[in-house]
């Protein structure tokens, strides 16, 4: 993996942390829904997509086909996994954010919660 | 100049209304009797499904072995039909939006970003009826073309930059 492919934006990272949350279910609305519902950061499905084509052109995820449903009109479901460069782009993220926040004062270090 | 525009504004009116009217019979009553059957009929005329502008009831007496009960009550199960037929296609989402999505989707990510959208509609359908349903698809379409035109310019860019300094590497070498 190239050095450039390694970083990841604010959202690719919360999708990443969706999909890895969501383990065999991760899928665009069940994406979404968590993004929406736990992130609290509203999005459309759209950008969902885009954002997972871009994490799988850096091999942080893969996909697969799923079985077409009646309840999707026939349309079958895209499946998505986050894959070992996901897991260490978003260790490397966590890393680089307790560096640079230590010591700031006024901070509550990273990890502690609200 | 006011009546003519009135005459437009009508004449417009007329054009966007006109598909949508239909004359439906709205209540149907066969009686047989010794020397023939009656006929009661309630039509309407409607605009769509929903709204009736009109509503009008006949009366015949016709004798038995006219064919006109059987042309009647064919009538009224092709209408039957056709409004079971009507809403079956009320309940998929509305074809424009998949059209405008289409435009910008990759042909991979067609069947499952649609399917999605799909799903959550039927859920939003049962929840709300067609009309909110319809306007959460929109809604959805709209937020999702932003990103979706966003990727698509970038990508002309990104080419349209490849040939053009290939077309400069190409005056050079010649």
């Amino acid at each position: 993996m190239g050095e450039n492919t390694k970083y990841l934006g604010e959202f690719e990272e919360i999708v990443l942390l969706a999909v890895m949350r969501l383990g065999n279910n991760a899928y665009g609305v069940t994406i979404r829904q968590t993004v929406e519902g736990v992130a609290e950061r509203p999005t459309s499905i759209g950008a969902i997509y885009t954002t997972l084509e871009r994490l799988e052109e850096k091999g942080m995820v893969s996909s697969w086909q799923g079985e077409p449903t009646e309840q999707r009109g026939g349309r079958a479901k895209r499946y998505f996994k986050i894959e070992g460069p996901g897991i260490e782009a978003l260790n490397d993220v966590e890393a680089m954010r307790k560096r640079l926040r230590a010591g700031v004062p006024g901070l509550r270090p990273a990890g502690s919660g609200i | 100049m006011s009546i003519y525009l009135l005459v437009a504004g009508i004449a417009l009116a007329g054009l966007v209304v006109l598909p949508w009217l239909r004359v439906r019979i709205t209540h149907f009553q066969l009686t047989g009797s010794h020397s023939g059957y009656v006929i009661t009929c309630t039509y309407a005329l409607k605009v769509g499904s929903n709204i009736t502008i009109y509503e009008w009831s006949t009366t015949r007496s016709v004798s038995s072995d006219s064919s006109e009960p059987i042309k009647v009550i064919q009538r009224v199960e092709r209408e039957r039909a056709e409004r079971v037929e009507q809403g079956k296609k009320q309940k998929l989402p509305p074809k424009f939006g998949e059209y405008l999505l289409y435009l910008f989707l990759r042909k991979h990510e067609r069947d499952p970003l649609l399917g999605d959208l799909e799903e959550e509609y039927r859920e939003v359908y049962a929840k709300f009826g067609r009309r909110k349903a319809q306007f959460w698809y929109y809604a959805q379409v709209v937020r999702s073309l932003a990103p979706l035109s966003k990727r698509a310019i970038q990508s002309l860019v990104k080419w349209g930059i490849v040939a053009w300094v290939g077309d400069v590497i190409r005056r050079w070498t010649a």
